[in-house]
């Protein structure tokens, strides 16, 4: 049965999925060519300078991609199942509605996770060609955060589609982006890596949070 | 009991949030800004004068015993620091004790050193990769070398033309570190990465037993120096400045929160004044021109001043609360309307947070209220009291917050 899920919510998700990953590989294929036209246009120690020193971001053009990629697939794979009540229909197979929806969540989360990984492999491959690896190692950690607003986004989105009512659904709008606000609040190299580790700890209670709609989802509509 | 969880995981969730924007906004909206206090000392007056924000920009202009000062007296009373006023003016050259002092002069004698928190090594994500630049140019300008170094296990430079590493030049600097005793890695690599800077010092290194070493580019050769500060400093951070009077390289702090100037004579190490100085909250400046040296550090809380001779003794000291840390009714609002905030950025610091900063026993007020507030609701709408108990709990653990969440994600019947 989880399998049938996963399988009937890749193809749900796949078009989209496809269409996230592609506007990816293109951004980071543009940030590749401005690189290298900086390095054209000045000399290689000024491009350093500039990106080791002053903190460029040469790479600033992926900074919301994450984000918008967790909505799209959120929004790709819980829509179409609200429209019509056809979520509640699922909700009564065999399975536990907790199991199912986790079922759900994780192939969602895999999914942005595996663009996500896809990201971070460019971006070091890109970093490498130009950079010391110290500027390399530094841009996976400016980079983890946005990357984390992509799953968190996900999570965030599921909730506020799958919520029945009008008013909760602000109020959870409100707190997921307040809270994936929190992984843009600084542009400095490196700055969050102090505590990236509370706030993916603090992010995994978006997790337990989705089963509530879900069940007034199951109950109301 | 998993739709309960999940209840209280969206709960806490959005006690997180709310922590951290609600105060946020609150400050905004109701929370006046107050400037910091500028403190000198005057080598006019031989006390110290100050002038800081009040409220609506209007300012505060004193001397030390209360008497205020306008705006011009102000800044003849300091005017090694408002010197292009005093030219403007007609007031230059002055005399003070005798000593006759023109734009020149000035010039030449003065300079300001810094060290705020987030200059502090260890409270900001570091380079990792610094340049080396030509110390003794054959031009008239610094300029950027093509290549920068780190320095793990020998000191290695990468060619930023090609991106690999420069192995004749890493040998030749690694053979000139061995040769002066550095003991790889590097604790500490201390330099201004810059040629925005009249000359170039290069870098002091601390290596792995504590020993200091200076390390500067020269003609392409290095030039390394084993300096004789004692290993056993406990050195914390290094903010070199280079400044044409050559006084000194830069400031030292070390891990017991001691200051000192590295000078040019055989890096002997002068202390700086620092009661009341901590490092990790306070900024610390100390302004220096032809007849004096002041040390001025200052938090949110107080600003604190010593008053020194050229050689560093002590003459005078000072301290004044800060305006940022009176009280006023928003204050004291805050204070009571939320009983926590979540600090997410400090300007102490590049690095981000994500501390819990309680409000004292005021937030209490807030905590109470939001009780009540809850009863009434609980009451009114003849619920069981003991059903209610966990929401009870969440909202006396976080007041207003927990309120709100309570009340936006209530229970299904």
């Amino acid at each position: 049965m989880i399998a049938s899920t996963f399988y009937k919510e890749w193809m749900k998700m796949r078009l989209y999925w496809g269409i996230a990953l592609s506007c990816h590989i293109l951004v980071f294929i543009y940030i590749y060519i401005e690189t290298r036209h900086m390095f054209i246009l000045e000399h290689a120690e000024m491009v350093w300078y500039q990106v080791i020193h002053i903190h460029t971001l040469f790479y600033e053009q992926i900074k919301y991609l994450p984000l918008a990629t967790g909505i799209l697939l959120g929004a790709a794979q819980f829509v179409p199942e609200t429209k019509n009540h056809r979520f509640r229909l699922f909700l009564h197979l065999p399975v536990r509605p907790y199991v199912l929806a986790l079922s759900y969540i994780i192939i969602g989360l895999a999914a942005v996770a595996v663009i996500c990984l896809v990201d971070i492999f460019l971006l070091s491959r890109i970093t490498n060609v130009f950079f010391p690896h110290e500027v390399v190692v530094r841009s996976m950690i400016t980079a983890l955060p946005w990357l984390l607003a992509g799953l968190v986004s996900f999570l965030g989105t599921s909730l506020i589609v799958l919520e029945p009512e009008w008013p909760r659904k602000i109020f959870y709008l409100a707190v997921s982006y307040g809270f994936v606000w929190l992984f843009f609040q600084s542009n400095i190299p490196g700055s969050y890596i102090s505590v990236i580790g509370k706030l993916i700890m603090a992010s995994l209670f978006f997790v337990p949070a989705i089963f509530l709609p879900v069940y007034r989802f199951r109950n109301r509509s | 009991m998993l739709q309960r969880l999940s209840r209280y995981a969206l709960i806490v969730l959005a006690i997180l949030v709310m922590s951290v924007y609600l105060p946020m906004l609150y400050q905004k909206v109701f929370v006046a800004k107050t400037g910091r206090t500028h403190l000198f000392y005057s080598p006019v007056i031989k006390k110290f004068v100050f002038r800081e924000i009040v409220k609506d920009h209007r300012f505060l202009t004193q001397d030390e015993t209360g008497r205020d000062l306008d705006r011009k007296t102000f800044e003849t009373l300091i005017p090694f620091i408002y010197y292009k006023n005093m030219e403007l003016w007609g007031l230059l050259p002055f005399e003070i004790d005798g000593q006759s002092f023109d734009k020149e002069t000035i010039k030449a004698n003065r300079q300001v050193i810094e060290l705020r928190p987030r200059m502090i090594a260890d409270r900001s994500p570091q380079d990792g990769i610094y340049p080396l630049i030509e110390s003794q140019p054959d031009q008239a300008l610094l300029v950027f070398p093509e290549d920068r170094f780190r320095i793990a296990d020998r000191m290695e430079f990468v060619n930023a033309d090609n991106n690999t590493v420069d192995e004749g030049l890493s040998r030749v600097f690694t053979g000139a570190f061995k040769e002066a005793g550095f003991k790889f890695p590097a604790r500490l690599i201390a330099g201004k990465g810059t040629i925005l800077k009249p000359f170039d010092e290069g870098y002091f290194v601390v290596d792995a037993v504590g020993a200091v070493f200076h390390i500067k580019r020269v003609r392409g050769k290095p030039l390394c120096v084993r300096t004789p500060i004692p290993t056993d400093l406990g050195i914390r951070s290094i903010r070199i400045s280079e400044n044409r009077r050559k006084e000194f390289y830069g400031m030292l702090l070390t891990n017991s929160g001691k200051l000192f100037l590295i000078s040019y004579d055989n890096y002997r190490l002068i202390p700086l004044p620092v009661d009341n100085y901590n490092p990790d909250t306070m900024n610390y400046k100390l302004i220096i021109n032809p007849l004096y040296r002041t040390a001025v550090y200052s938090d949110k809380t107080m600003i604190y001043a010593t008053a020194m001779t050229p050689d560093y003794e002590t003459i005078a000291g000072y301290k004044r609360a800060m305006q940022a840390s009176r009280q006023t009714t928003a204050r004291t609002f805050y204070s009571a309307c939320f009983p926590f905030s979540i600090q997410i950025k400090d300007h102490t610091s590049d690095y981000m947070t994500f501390d819990l900063i309680p409000n004292g026993w005021k937030g209490l007020i807030g905590v109470g209220l939001s009780i009540v507030i809850y009863l009434l609701f609980v009451c009114l709408r003849k619920h069981n009291l003991k059903e209610a108990w966990p929401d009870l709990a969440v909202i006396a653990l976080s007041g207003v917050y927990g309120l709100i969440a309570v009340a936006m994600v209530r229970p299904d019947p």
